[in-house]
């Protein structure tokens, strides 16, 4: 395979060779370094064989020699080739022009892709590369790999590992995500309970530790609710120990939130129609084809789909063709009564706030509307709560010396 | 008459030595050496040119003797001064002395 491909770069010949002393014709040939393949013999006194351009000119002695007539059947490969068409040289110029081309578009980055990240969104990602340097369209000898990872990691706090691999035009971005270790205590370190909210204290079981709150008590975030420094009760011993406080606190939260509330809703309906329509896209430019003015519905959905061109797979190219299809759609108005558009804004905000706390108790919401200073009707969603406010907070030992 | 013997003692010494040091016996001696895959095709190291050949047979001398190779359809894939690689299907090998 390979040497076949070498002899059509470098060109060669068919030939008929035809006389009584074939065989010595061969041996001489060799002798004298002159590379033969595929002979094939037809008939008695007649054979047909590839030569190369180069072996072909040094066989002039030997024919006569050998007394064998000599016939070029075929010529083949790329010299040949580029023979052929060597008065066209707007081809020659284009073929040149094209290497150049992806020569020169292949110094780019034409693609990032990020990989590893779960709780981090991708778009965040590209955007701090993207303020460190890496781009796309960016030129890839102009990175500097190790600064722009320490400078990303410093921007991205939530990753604690970073690693870029540019190959071809792509550059595969692979990120670990720093896991939030849990201050986890042994059981047998002194430490204090300390409160995680702001609230009334509903609940609370007291394991060990001395606690300074007792129920009905409003504490402050980072308040301390146990102490793990215990006076112990005999006044002889006058002893002070450390302890691993444990408890268990529940208390009564609030939070509130100020929305904007719509009472009339609207619903799209597709209609069934739609069209298609494709384009595209250079970098950030963007050609449509075939476009028309009445391309557009009066209301409609759009689903846009991009497909980018690649040479291989990580050789892309910034050209990429989209594809639009649109769905006409009528909309629906409806006017929702009040209760309505409270429940659904209540429950929003219940998702919302059960996300963000997971072991929470929502216990009421209220809607309640505000008219601000410029006349605009706003809405405060005021949420109660229960939930467990306590956290273990290790006692350093140089605040705690005796 | 003298000349003959000495020659042949060499030979003689060249063989003990390639076989108490379990050399390659073509390298060495420069026999030839012949690789055959299913029927289809062959390669043949060390020949000493091409005595004859023609779709049917394929014959080439080698210090042995001469090497006959019959077959149906016989072509020259490629040839060197070393090696030759013939196709086509073989049915064959022997040596004529």
């Amino acid at each position: 395979m390979v040497i076949s491909t070498i002899n059509y770069l470098r060109g060669y010949l068919v030939i008929e060779v035809q006389g009584p002393f074939l065989e010595r014709f061969i041996n001489m040939a060799i002798k004298r370094n002159i590379y033969l393949w595929d002979i094939k013999k037809v008939g008695n006194s007649r054979m047909i064989l590839k030569i190369s351009t180069k072996g072909f000119k040094n066989l002039k002695g030997i024919s006569r020699k050998a007394h064998v007539k000599i016939k070029i059947l075929k010529k083949e490969g790329l010299p040949l080739i580029l023979y052929r068409y060597r008065k066209r040289k707007a081809f020659f110029v284009c073929v040149f022009v094209i290497a150049l081309l992806i020569l020169f578009l292949s110094r780019f980055i034409w693609a990032i892709e990020v990989s590893g990240n779960e709780r981090v969104s991708v778009e965040h990602i590209k955007e701090v590369l993207s303020s460190c340097g890496l781009k796309v369209g960016v030129v890839k000898y102009s990175i500097d790999q190790n600064k722009l990872k320490n400078e990303a990691l410093i921007q991205l706090d939530e990753l604690s590992w970073l690693w870029v691999d540019i190959k071809g035009t792509t550059a595969y971005v692979k990120v670990k995500e720093r896991d939030e270790a849990p201050p986890v205590l042994s059981e047998d370190e002194p430490c204090n309970i300390v409160s995680t909210k702001d609230g009334i204290i509903q609940n609370m079981i007291v394991r060990s530790g001395q606690s300074l709150v007792k129920v009905g008590d409003t504490v402050t975030r980072g308040q301390l609710l146990v102490s793990g420094i215990v006076q112990s009760q005999n006044q002889e011993v006058g002893e002070i120990r450390r302890v691993h406080a444990d408890a268990e606190i529940y208390a009564r939260t609030w939070y509130e939130k100020v929305v904007d509330l719509e009472f009339i809703e609207e619903k799209r309906i597709r209609t069934g129609q739609s069209k298609k329509r494709y384009g595209i896209k250079f970098l950030d430019k963007k050609l449509n084809l075939g476009t028309k003015n009445s391309f557009f519905y009066e209301n409609y959905d759009k689903i846009e789909e991009e497909f980018q061109l690649r040479l291989s797979k990580n050789l892309r190219l910034p050209l990429s063709i989209i594809k639009e299809e649109l769905f006409e759609v009528e909309i629906e108005r409806r006017l929702l009564s009040e209760e309505e558009v409270y429940n659904r804004a209540a429950n929003e905000f219940m998702q919302e706030l059960k996300e963000k706390n997971a072991d929470i108790t929502i216990i009421s919401i209220k809607v309640d509307p505000k008219t601000e200073e410029s006349g605009k009707t706003v809405y405060v969603l005021t949420c109660e709560s229960l939930e467990r406010i306590d956290m273990k907070d290790k006692i350093e030992k140089e605040n705690t010396g005796d | 008459m003298r000349k003959k013997k000495s020659k042949k003692d060499e030979v003689k010494i060249k063989e003990k030595i390639t076989e108490a040091l379990e050399l390659p016996r073509d390298i060495v001696l420069d026999e030839p050496k012949i690789y055959l895959t299913g029927d289809s095709e062959l390669i043949l190291e060390n020949y000493k040119g091409i005595i004859d050949y023609d779709e049917n047979s394929f014959k080439a001398n080698s210090k042995c003797g001469v090497i006959k190779i019959e077959g149906a359809d016989l072509s020259i894939k490629n040839i060197t001064d070393e090696s030759v690689l013939l196709k086509g299907k073989i049915k064959s090998i022997q040596y004529i002395n």
